[in-house]
């Protein structure tokens, strides 16, 4: 039986074996919980993966510490997602389950939740993109400089090298704006500040 | 440039800190007074971070991946034993004539001439990047490298997690591949090619030349039909065709 700790080792390492069994684990209920609040099997696949992202992220840290089950801080992650989004779409929880174990979930770990939905509805848009868009990007972000950037992509010209990553952002960035999610996001930005590194 | 390019601009030399002092008050009186502007930088600047998470992408599709397999396995039907025997001795068939098939292409006769017509190491994209992101084991591991000098590379690469790092994977792979050291040479790319990435047809077409200078010519083909038959455009595709043309 693993420890913990070791659970969560195996968690940020992507192993297939340990999210299997956290799926079989956590999600029927969650499941059981959404579809019973006016949601769908495709808003409980979703909810439970930003759930384990955000277990991933925290863990990623390496000073998460649980002092509960793995999967009531899943639980409670879940929770908090999907009482958001039904805040967000103008919906309330009806059921509550009898046999649910809540915890308080600390300041960060809130923060975490928070950027997790900025950033997933970010990468959704992203992966969306041509290979080639992604890529350019992807180097222009990694701040490689645009000389590095025309030859790692084979362009003839550093002209031309601008032109394509302003097109590819202007994709991105116009893709993300169309996107309904994309509204409730820059009403938290207005206010937050700049950088959010939880 | 359009108005939207320039304003794209703008806010690109205002996050990586280009604006001069007079630049930079002007700028950041118009943030305090435009709303619409201030979200602009905001999601310039998440976007920055955001596409950058390969390794939170990937854990997501790793997700996405068992919740994939536990539906289909909900669905399906089990074999019966009879069909399930069936299936074995399919499978059993088709890696024995696979095994001949390997030992037929395997061919010992050296690649080198050709080997050195195609190779050349992948420039380093690392040194002179413009913030203060890449480590000095990073920086020195490319001096290294830009020398020639693979052993030294190694020496640091070795000391870096290569978990979802597909560009120093390539770089390592290439030293290893100086060094002749095949075996390590395809561990470093096939392990960078365990997830879709944005290097994949450097890595394959590196391992397609490893294949080909260990004499594994039918190995090498193999790797190079599947640049090939990759989606998107790249100059890799090009030189993949032109190398299997020569092998041919």
């Amino acid at each position: 039986m693993h420890r913990k700790a070791d659970i969560l080792k195996l968690l940020v390492a992507g192993d297939h074996a340990t999210i299997s069994r956290l799926y079989h684990d956590c999600y029927p209920a969650i499941e059981q919980l959404i579809l019973k609040n006016t949601g769908d099997t495709e808003d409980a696949e979703d909810v439970f993966q930003e759930a384990l992202v955000v277990v991933y992220r925290q863990a990623k840290k390496g000073s998460l510490v649980l002092t509960c089950a793995l999967s009531t801080y899943i639980y409670a992650i879940f929770r908090n997602i999907w009482l958001d989004r039904l805040r967000k779409s103008g919906r309330t929880l009806g059921f509550i389950s009898e046999h649910e174990q809540l915890v308080d979930l600390e300041s960060d770990v809130l923060a975490t939740i928070q950027k997790n939905e900025q950033y997933a509805l970010y990468q959704k848009h992203f992966q969306n993109l041509s290979e080639g868009c992604r890529k350019l990007l992807t180097l222009f972000f990694e701040a490689l400089d645009m000389k590095a950037i025309t030859k790692a992509m084979g362009f003839g010209s550093e002209l031309y090298a601008r032109k394509r990553k302003f097109q590819c952002k202007e994709k991105l960035v116009n893709s993300i704006r169309s996107d309904p999610a994309y509204s409730e996001i820059k009403e938290g930005n207005n206010s937050a500040s700049d950088t959010i590194n939880p | 440039m359009s108005s939207e390019e320039i304003q794209f601009e703008q806010i690109e030399r205002y996050l990586a800190g280009k604006m001069n002092a007079d630049e930079l008050q002007a700028f950041e009186t118009s943030l305090l007074r435009d709303k619409s502007l201030k979200q602009e930088v905001a999601l310039h600047r998440q976007l920055a971070e955001a596409t950058i998470e390969h390794d939170v992408m990937d854990f997501r599709a790793s997700v996405n991946s068992v919740m994939k397999d536990a539906s289909m396995l909900k669905q399906s039907v089990l074999p019966n034993k009879i069909l399930y025997l069936r299936i074995v001795a399919t499978v059993s068939i088709i890696l024995l004539i696979g095994y001949g098939l390997s030992r037929f292409f395997t061919d010992s006769v050296s690649n080198q001439p050709l080997f050195e017509t195609y190779y050349e190491p992948y420039d380093d994209l690392i040194t002179g990047r413009s913030d203060d992101r890449t480590d000095d084991t990073i920086l020195l591991a490319m001096q290294y490298y830009n020398q020639a000098d693979y052993s030294q590379a190694i020496t640091y690469l070795e000391q870096i997690d290569q978990h979802n790092k597909p560009l120093l994977s390539l770089y390592l792979g290439i030293c290893y591949l100086n060094l002749d050291d095949y075996e390590k040479a395809h561990m470093s790319f096939d392990s960078a090619l365990e997830t879709d990435n944005l290097f994949s047809k450097e890595l394959r077409w590196y391992n397609a030349l490893t294949y080909l200078k260990e004499g594994n010519t039918g190995k090498a083909r193999l790797t190079l039909k599947r640049i090939i038959n990759s989606p998107g455009k790249s100059g890799y595709v090009t030189k993949a065709q032109s190398l299997l043309d020569a092998l041919d």
